[in-house]
């Protein structure tokens, strides 16, 4: 099978990857050592392969990775600032106690992100329908919901 | 100025951050180089028969397929409790999905496409699905060597059945207590197989080399030390020649207890063409409930006799488990339902028969609550039931027949002290249980629900656990305890002990994911018993590093060690107006005042094993002291039903537990929250189906539905009573898997009063509850749909 | 997942030579995730996929005096997310949102969903009542076919190789109108109907008319003309009306029981949910 190269920028760097065209983005990403990008099922239910894809956020394991050529790709990693220091939306999931094992952690972020950038203070009913494709099994969803919160929070002071 | 204690103190959570920066590495982020290979499972398409003929010569031609194993080449028995499994299917295939061949590949596609070229053929046999049908006599027999398999000396399984275990207890004069009891109840109550539906696949790699025969073993455990010894066994290796790495699992809830997916793993690394290579078996979704365990399939019957005056008298359990093809772990939450069958209540006559039947399906293991679901799924629905019948309030009723400590459970052990009387009440007002409220949305009906929760830690009688406190030469502490942190927050309540206990700020520890050739031995993170073992051990191990370093610093500034503090890692003397950071001294050693050296690395160690725990007896299920200690809660949901479809709203789920001291009330609060929702998901959506052939149709998440954020309330309240445990580090109890225990059954008597119908199958499904609900109009009480 | 070759043509025409070429060798693709799915599962083989993504012509949410013309790359955000869609269609608003969660919704497209023709898939039943055509271009040229008559069975359409959906065209309803969608499902996301219920009503030069669509319920969607025809002209169905109707459609519908649900719960939330759906539109109405 014939790898093609595809080109694209990944958390603000210019990368190019070597795939097979029936790659997923999801499976490229983790290839490349991107693994916060996780399979948790491979058949867009769980979104644990969460990545925002022109800011806006996808299932990578539903995008096949030669798709992404000229366009920009951010992962958890890359919210991190240069300093080592959690984006606010990391920092509230930390706080408020959103976090447990850490499997569902990264999508959660990335959906929490795009979220409150298209709607800095959502309602409770509109974090559920945003956050719907997001699984988590260990919190119950209550912390999360409370990360969500305190993000749009320290974003709001943040402004 | 009064130091804050650590213990008890809300604090954020250990390895939190790189959780949220995507930069702590599971499993299957491990990179191995090119020399990885990958193996995929070739399946059973039947349920049961011979297999005649494995055929992969086609398989081998496809580009990239290194090799492929079959159970001949691999047919060790494995097994916690009873060796009843296999890696694969040896001479004999027992479930439709288990592994009869590994294909091994340089790459996932070409493991992937050598399954589909594998042709077996079968000589087919009658299969049993179902398990009252599988204990009847005549039954086919899914372990026809059943008599054959070692087993731990507490499961006794009947050879020549389909009876893995039974559990008994046999206490008073139970033909005595109905007879004097005015109202007798009988009802029964089922619940199909569950999933964990951890987000996290099993995932695991093994390497094997060929000179030592070392085997190396990187998997999602998490229990990284019985995983080795099951495989020294297994293996016939010596301990010190296996060797376990456990990285950060993405949630565990049982399903990654003792050893689940690696000998199919060590299958293929074993292999003589093979060895020296690192193999790594990546489970897929799809594959999860055909290669590791699933929560078994139950069917709960309670007969209660009840004086007029609500006193209980007698009570007959029979809880039928289905544990599918293996009980190897399954034995255990049998047993731990039978000793624990009085519930939450004192039963002077009481009667159980605990049963883990084998059928031809996939296999059932330890899942969060080990048993009690199972139990209080039908014994909570029938305390509702039978006040209702004497017409009392249930709430009244409960805790009229409260185990009160010093009363006995079904064992003969006294009752610890607890809280659960205040629990219930304030449960109840948290609800307000005794107040029908008009439902908030109109046309539907509302109900309240309240149902309790017990547990002890349910363990071999010696389970130990160990640790080392090591204090590094900037008064850094690393702490080497084998525990998984799965998200409960094991390190971080680790972490805080260990600043308590040294005085050392809690961000200067460090507690690491288990590697057997780094941590002392440990028995398993299950049974919600960590914080209280391995708390123990913590503390001993801090017990002795403190000491030995204030007997250094005695010498060294020649004072007595009673004299001596340690404040935010400062060592103060105040009598001598001595102060200083901890240094390289506890690394490198003191140069004493006689100007000689003294000391090197300040290591501490502990060690804690439950002292006096005695099986119960096997005919009687008797023990003065069947467990070491239990914890008791309860949990109450306010519900609306929409009459119209069968949906299930939760206005409000409290939950409340009697954890003894409460270490870190942030992972005490996260856990409650997160077990009440898997409760609450098990009860509404939860189940695992099978065709008329016993093939899987709920094998991904495309119909295997758990909550998502649409379908929970938008919090959850919680609150711990604080009875201290004794002995306990801190006065602390397990706590992690009470809360998934009751939701459910609090669920149906919620729906009860809604209703107006009893509903007898679990889960309480929209389609469910809707069916219900027409019976209900046709006047039935009893629903069996 | 097997292997194949990756098209991405920049222009309508080239997409068609490439899917014209290999013929049933290749299978288009627009969102993917159904394709991919399928794919994975090897419920589909296709040597060459080919991916409409970059072609500018199906693109867009577009109104006109006509009505809605929906590109075949129009995700369900886009269509859901649109004035004109929530103005004029709203029953394809509901079916949008209801469809799987936000993250599947900003891939998948609206004519995916009823290319993939799964008897489940949630646009369809609004598509039907809002008696939507499909546009197709292929080898044969252009040609124009209502949705009722290219939807021929579960996966089946009546499409050959060769030819690519461009887009998906809604006439405007003749007057005021309101509509909805309502989806039985397990629970309350991510998951596919077990049935979906699209109404409309439409105050038309002929009056009241109500259209009942049903998904789930039968290998294709479903109108429910005789339900349909009970209804004509009533701007305040009572009950009596209400239950009659929907008697009427289930009687339109042939459920089957699957691990989702069963046929008899199936049938009577057909019933039950025409009835809410009904309840909806008719409210809806009175509030603008």
């Amino acid at each position: 099978m014939t790898k093609r190269e595809v080109h694209f920028t990944l958390n603000g760097r210019s990368v190019t990857y070597e795939v097979e065209p029936r790659t997923t983005l999801l499976r490229a990403l983790r290839h490349h050592g991107v693994t916060s990008v996780k399979r948790g099922c491979e058949e867009g239910e769980c979104g644990t392969c969460t990545v925002l894809l022109d800011g806006v956020p996808v299932k990578s394991c539903t995008v096949l990775a030669l798709e992404v050529e000229g366009r920009s790709v951010l992962t958890a990693e890359g919210l991190v600032g240069k300093d080592g220091k959690l984006h606010p939306v990391q920092q509230a999931f930390v706080e408020e106690g959103g976090i447990q094992c850490g499997f569902c952690t990264p999508g959660m972020v990335l959906t929490t992100y795009a979220l409150l950038k298209k709607n800095p203070d959502p309602s409770e009913d509109e974090i559920r329908l945003a956050l719907a494709g997001n699984l988590c099994r260990c919190t119950g969803y209550a912390g999360i919901f409370r990360s969500v919160k305190r993000a749009a929070e320290l974003l709001k002071d943040q402004a | 100025m009064e130091k804050k204690s650590m213990i008890g103190a809300w604090v954020t959570r250990v390895y939190d951050p790189e959780k949220a920066a995507g930069t702590l590495k599971f499993t299957d982020d491990l990179s191995f180089g090119p020399e990885l290979l990958h193996a995929r499972a070739a399946r059973s398409t039947i349920p049961c028969g011979k297999i005649v003929n494995i055929d992969y010569s086609e398989a081998l031609k496809v580009p990239g397929v290194v090799k492929v194993i079959v159970g001949k080449n691999f047919p060790i028995h494995f097994g916690i409790y009873l060796k009843d499994r296999t890696a694969m299917a040896v001479e004999k295939v027992r479930y439709i999905g288990e592994p009869v061949a590994l294909v091994v590949a340089e790459s996932e596609d070409a493991a992937e496409e050598g399954v589909l070229k594998v042709r077996v053929e079968y000589e087919e046999e009658t299969p049993v699905f179902d398990a009252a049908e599988a204990m009847k006599e005549n039954a086919p027999l899914v372990h026809p060597d059943l008599g054959s398999y070692e087993h731990v000396s507490f499961v006794t399984p009947v050879p020549g059945t389909n009876i893995a275990q039974h559990f008994k207890i046999r206490r008073g004069d139970i033909e005595k207590g109905f007879e004097e009891a005015d109202q007798v109840l009988e009802e029964s109550f089922s619940c199909p197989q569950i999933a964990h539906a951890f987000l996290e696949p099993h995932a695991c790699i093994c390497l094997q080399d060929p000179v030592s025969q070392e085997v190396t073993i990187w998997s999602t455990a998490q229990s990284a030390f019985t995983l080795r010894e099951l495989v020294a066994k297994g293996l016939e290796l010596p301990l010190h020649k296996v060797r376990v790495i456990a990285p950060p699992i993405g949630g565990g809830f049982g399903g990654k207890a003792g050893i689940t997916v690696e000998p199919l793993c060590l299958a293929a690394a074993l292999d003589p063409d093979i060895k020296g290579r690192p193999v790594k078996l990546f489970v897929p979704r799809e594959e999860v409930l055909t290669t590791s365990w699933v929560r078994q399939g139950w069917n709960t019957k309670v007969k209660m006799g009840v004086k007029k005056d609500g006193t209980i008298c007698a009570m007959k359990v029979e809880l039928v488990f289905d544990t599918g093809t293996s009980a190897e772990y399954g034995a255990n939450p049998v047993r731990s339902a039978g000793y624990t069958s009085m519930g939450c209540y004192y039963v002077p006559n009481i009667w159980t028969d605990s049963y883990g039947v084998y059928t031809n399906k996939p296999f059932g293991g330890a899942y969060r609550g080990f048993g009690l679901p199972e139990l209080m799924g039908g014994l909570e629905a029938v305390v509702d039931a039978i006040a209702y019948r004497i017409d009392m309030d249930p709430i009244e009723f409960r805790l009229k027949n409260l185990l009160k400590p010093g009363l006995p459970t079904c064992t003969g052990m006294p009752m610890p002290p607890h809280a659960l009387d205040k629990i219930i009440k304030k449960v109840a007002e948290k609800i307000d249980y005794h107040r029908e409220e008009p439902p908030v949305r109109k046309g539907w009906k509302r109900g309240k629900g309240i149902a309790l929760a017990i547990k002890a830690p349910a363990m071999p009688a010696d389970a130990s656990s160990s640790a080392t406190v090591e204090i590094l030469g900037d008064g850094s502490v690393k702490v080497l305890a084998a525990t998984m942190d799965m998200g409960q927050g094991a390190y971080t309540a680790y972490a805080q002990i260990v600043s308590e206990e040294l005085g050392v700020p809690m961000e200067r520890v460090k507690c690491y994911y288990p590697d057997t050739a780094a941590q002392p031995y440990d028995w398993q993170t299950v049974a919600s018993r960590s914080l209280w073992s391995m708390g123990m051990a913590i503390k001993r191990a801090c017990e002795d590093a403190r000491s030995q370093l204030l007997a250094l610093y005695a010498e060294y500034w020649q004072c007595n060690p009673e004299e001596i503090t340690i404040e935010d890692g400062i060592v103060k003397c105040p009598k001598l107006g001595k102060a200083e950071p901890i240094d390289e001294k506890t690394q490198n050693g003191f140069k004493m005042p006689d100007g000689k050296y003294k000391g090197g690395p300040i290591i501490g160690r502990g060690h804690f094993v439950p002292p006096d725990v005695v099986y119960p007896d096997l005919e009687t299920g008797q023990s003065e002291k069947s467990v070491v200690h239990f914890t008791v809660g309860a949990v109450g949901v306010d519900i609306e039903v929409d009459p119209g479809t069968g949906e299930i709203v939760v206005n409000k789920a409290v939950a409340g537990y009697d954890a003894g001291r409460v270490i870190s009330p942030l992972n005490v609060k996260c856990q409650i929250e997160g077990g009440t929702v898997q409760g609450l998901s098990a009860g509404m959506f939860e189940g695992i189906y099978y065709d008329k052939n016993g093939k899987l149709l709920t094998p991904d998440f495309t119909d295997y539905k758990i909550a998502t954020t649409m379908d929970v309330p938008w919090e959850i309240e919680s609150f711990c009573e604080e009875t201290p445990e004794d002995p306990s580090p801190y006065g602390n109890r397990g706590v992690g898997e009470h809360s998934m225990i009751s939701p459910a059954a609090a669920l149906g008597n919620a729906l009860y009063k809604a209703i107006g119908i009893r509903i007898h199958q679990y889960p309480f499904t929209r389609e469910r509850v809707y069916m219900a609900i027409k019976a209900a109009e046709r006047g039935e009480k009893d629903f069996w749909g | 997942m097997i292997a194949f070759e990756l098209e991405r043509p920049r222009s309508l025409q080239e997409a068609i030579s490439i899917l014209e070429k290999f013929g049933s060798r290749a299978m288009p693709k627009a969102g993917g995730t159904d394709l991919l799915m399928w794919m994975k599962d090897r419920l589909v083989t296709p040597e060459v996929v080919v991916d409409l993504s970059l072609i500018p012509d199906l693109a867009g949410v577009n109104l006109s005096k006509d009505g809605l013309r929906i590109g075949a790359m129009a995700t369900c955000t886009e269509v859901l997310e649109s004035a004109a869609v929530e103005d004029h269609f709203p029953a394809l608003r509901d079916a949008c949102l209801s469809h799987s969660d936000w993250l599947i919704r900003n891939r998948a497209t609206v004519v995916g969903n009823v290319c993939s023709a799964v008897p489940s898939g949630d646009v369809m039943p609004a598509l039907y009542c809002y008696d939507a055509t499909i546009r197709i271009v292929g080898p044969r040229g252009e040609r124009s076919i209502p949705i009722n008559k290219f939807i021929l069975g579960p996966r089946k359409k009546d499409m050959i190789a060769g030819e690519i959906v461009t887009h998906v065209f809604l006439p405007l309803p003749e007057g005021k109108s309101s509509g909805c969608y309502l989806k039985l499902g397990r629970r309350n996301a991510l998951d596919l109907a077990q049935v979906g219920v699209a109404c409309v009503a439409i105050d038309g030069k002929n009056g009241r008319e109500y259209r009942l669509a049903y998904g789930a319920v039968a290998p294709t969607p479903v109108r429910a003309l005789e339900a349909e025809k009970a209804l004509q002209g009533i701007k305040a169905p009572d009950d009596a009306i209400l239950e009659k109707v929907s008697a009427l459609a289930k009687e339109a519908v042939k459920p089957i029981s699957d691990v989702r649900a069963g046929v008899e719960y199936r049938l009577a939330m057909v019933g039950e949910l025409t009835k809410r759906a009904i309840d909806t539109c008719v409210e809806r109405l009175k509030e603008e």
